[in-house]
């Protein structure tokens, strides 16, 4: 039988089981050491993901998919531009273009499976909202709450000093 | 808050101790989290289990092989990793930034952070607590931070590094240095470390080549025109921006025409491994290939030069020129035929490509050449390693001009004094002068101003007489 052309489950959170084939599987790290654990064992065609959402598995495989026919370009650290299109191609610019709450369970996603380009896509992303930003425009954009002390955001203000003059 | 995201609300925590480095950096987020991995400032074990949702069970066959070893996890496991201070906790509960609550992680903010860089990391430490706690912490960010910008990466060799490292945080060494930077560049002192000139031409010794631009040349001596190594240590480590270099120019017999520059921090220059880059001692010729690959670079549009000399001739039009009176280096036909090169040869044994290169072209009857070279990204050095290639030859004076003339060399920069004294101590010093072996005799005959020391050369540098430049 060839072992590329075979198909493997993955059961998310959810219990919905989607067929991928084994190479698209494969990308994920963590799939690919229960395969590798389970290598003599035939039977073994669902790998179970209790971690990962239905919707957000179908994201992961669709990344996968792509990414074995169009390589994500490696992004270059620090991101020399806030558009994710100036970073990496359209595809998967446009993958990312998505609500912060399917970004961030995104990343937990790759972070758990352990796929490296989705995970440096998806943390890139976030990344992208950051950078240029005062911090009082970081705390609007992903609603954080100022919990410093008056005297604690002095010293934070003190510390960073090198950055408002950099 | 009602709507508790899953997977990683569930974590139980085993805190760090002070000091553990993230595996994000280095070995990337391939292989994501490990309890260890995480420099949390507390001691005391946090269960972070959040009564609104529900436990996940961990992947079953994930547990075996988290066992066996920390460094090969490469899933974050609900029930063994995870954030950790109470703080933290704290914020998952109360805080309304989904953000906040779905990243909890500090390997994984600080991945992100990585991408956002220094000084966007610094702006993300001052939104809130929880941000501040992760970016003090992970010190491998800004490890990777100072090795990015400023060149700075400490060999593992050093037994001190760790403990010195962990004591003053590398955060706090990004900070020194960035404003250190911020002060006006100028010449950094230093002394002649090493000079294998073969014992310099009377009365032009190679500190010469270090004073303020005065008409004092350092001249090396008859027979010594190629491959000739000056080691320079400046007064402390420092954050070197650049070169300044001037030939003897008009009036002398041998200005200089190629050179490249080393820079080395925590010890002096391994003048043996260098010696690869040398002139005409192999076929490859790799020095004037680094030359020109150095000089293309510089000419780039993105740096801002203030280097004004036309790029040097290509390598295989230096045999061909009938109608050069320079017998060391002929003319190009065309500055046009400098040709795009890629990154010559390295010396792999010696991980230390040099970092700046100059030439200096013919031009008639006047050698004279003055050039600037800036770094494209400062770099934290100690030492340099100056390497004379080659000389001109002016015409008419091909019977004298048997060496090399060397106006000044200076390095541009700032000195960064807390590396030395606080931030990274006893791990910046190596005062024990090198015990250099020499490719060019040093001669010493009736003409030499210098009198003959009998004495053996080891003996002779222990006793040597250091002085800063002023």
């Amino acid at each position: 039988m060839d072992v590329e052309e075979s198909t493997i489950n993955l059961v998310s959170a959810e219990g919905d089981s989607s067929p991928v084939p084994l190479s698209v599987a494969k990308m994920s790290e963590l799939v690919r050491s229960m395969m590798d654990e389970e290598a003599e064992d035939d039977d073994v065609k669902e790998i179970p993901l209790p971690n990962v959402k239905s919707q957000v598995l179908h994201k992961v495989i669709e990344f996968c998919e792509h990414h074995l026919k169009e390589p994500m370009t490696e992004i270059e650290k620090p991101l020399k531009s806030n558009s994710m299109s100036d970073v990496v191609q359209k595809f998967y610019a446009d993958f990312v273009d998505i609500e912060q709450v399917l970004l961030f369970e995104l990343i937990l996603a790759a972070n758990y499976m352990d796929i490296k380009p989705l995970l440096d896509l998806t943390c890139a992303t976030v990344a992208s909202m950051i950078k240029g930003k005062t911090p009082e425009d970081i705390r609007t954009t992903f609603n954080i709450t100022n919990d410093f002390s008056p005297e604690e955001e002095a010293q934070v203000r003190e510390e960073n000093k090198w950055c408002e003059e950099a | 808050m009602s709507d508790c995201p899953s997977p990683s609300s569930s974590y139980l925590v085993t805190v760090g101790s002070v000091g553990g480095s993230s595996s994000v950096g280095s070995s990337g987020i391939g292989s994501p989290v490990s309890v260890s991995a995480m420099p949390l400032s507390l001691d005391d074990t946090v269960d972070t289990t959040c009564s609104t949702c529900s436990t996940v069970s961990p992947p079953w066959k994930r547990q075996k092989k988290q066992d066996s070893s920390s460094d090969s996890i490469v899933a974050v496991s609900p029930k063994r990793l995870s954030f950790g201070p109470p703080l933290l906790q704290r914020q998952h509960q109360h805080q309304d930034s989904l953000l906040l609550q779905y990243l909890v992680d500090p390997a994984l903010t600080a991945h992100i952070f990585s991408f956002v860089g220094p000084v966007g990391t610094a702006k993300c430490a001052a939104t809130c607590r929880s941000w501040r706690i992760i970016v003090s912490s992970t010190q491998s960010l800004w490890k990777q931070f100072v090795k990015d910008d400023f060149g700075l990466s400490l060999s593992s060799s050093n037994n001190n590094h760790t403990t010195k490292v962990m004591i003053h945080p590398w955060e706090h060494v990004y900070r020194h240095i960035r404003l250190q930077q911020q002060h006006p560049n100028h010449r950094l002192n230093g002394r002649v470390l090493f000079a294998d000139d073969g014992g310099n031409f009377p009365g032009y010794p190679p500190n010469h080549a270090l004073l303020p631009e005065t008409n004092r040349v350092w001249c090396t001596r008859p027979g010594v025109d190629a491959n000739v190594d000056l080691v320079i240590q400046l007064a402390s480590t420092c954050l070197v921006t650049g070169f300044v270099c001037a030939n003897g120019g008009r009036g002398y017999s041998a200005p200089l025409q190629e050179a490249l520059v080393f820079l080395s921090l925590e010890q002096p220059p391994n003048l043996q491994a260098a010696r690869f880059y040398n002139t005409g001692t192999t076929q490859q010729n790799v020095g004037p290939q680094w030359v020109r690959y150095l000089f293309q670079k510089e000419e780039e549009p993105a740096n801002n030069t203030t280097n004004n000399t036309p790029p040097p001739p290509p390598l295989e039009d230096n045999n061909n020129n009938d109608n050069n009176n320079d017998n060391h280096h002929p003319e190009p036909t065309s500055p046009a035929s400098t040709a795009t090169t890629n990154k010559p040869p390295s010396n792999n044994d010696n991980n230390n490509d040099p970092v700046a290169s100059f030439w200096f072209p013919h031009l008639q009857q006047a050698y004279y050449g003055r050039s600037q070279q800036t770094l494209a990204k400062p770099i934290v050095a100690r030492y340099i390693h100056l390497k004379l290639l080659s000389s001109h030859s002016p015409p008419g004076l091909e019977d004298i001009s048997d060496n090399i003339d060397l106006m000044h060399f200076h390095t541009l920069g700032v000195p960064l004094p807390l590396l030395d004294t606080t931030l990274l101590p006893n791990v910046l010093q190596s005062e024990a002068p090198p015990n250099y072996v020499r490719t060019h005799e040093r001669r010493h005959d009736t003409n030499t101003l210098v009198p003959h020391d009998p004495r053996p050369q080891q003996q002779q540098q222990q006793q040597q007489q250091f002085v800063w430049d002023n």
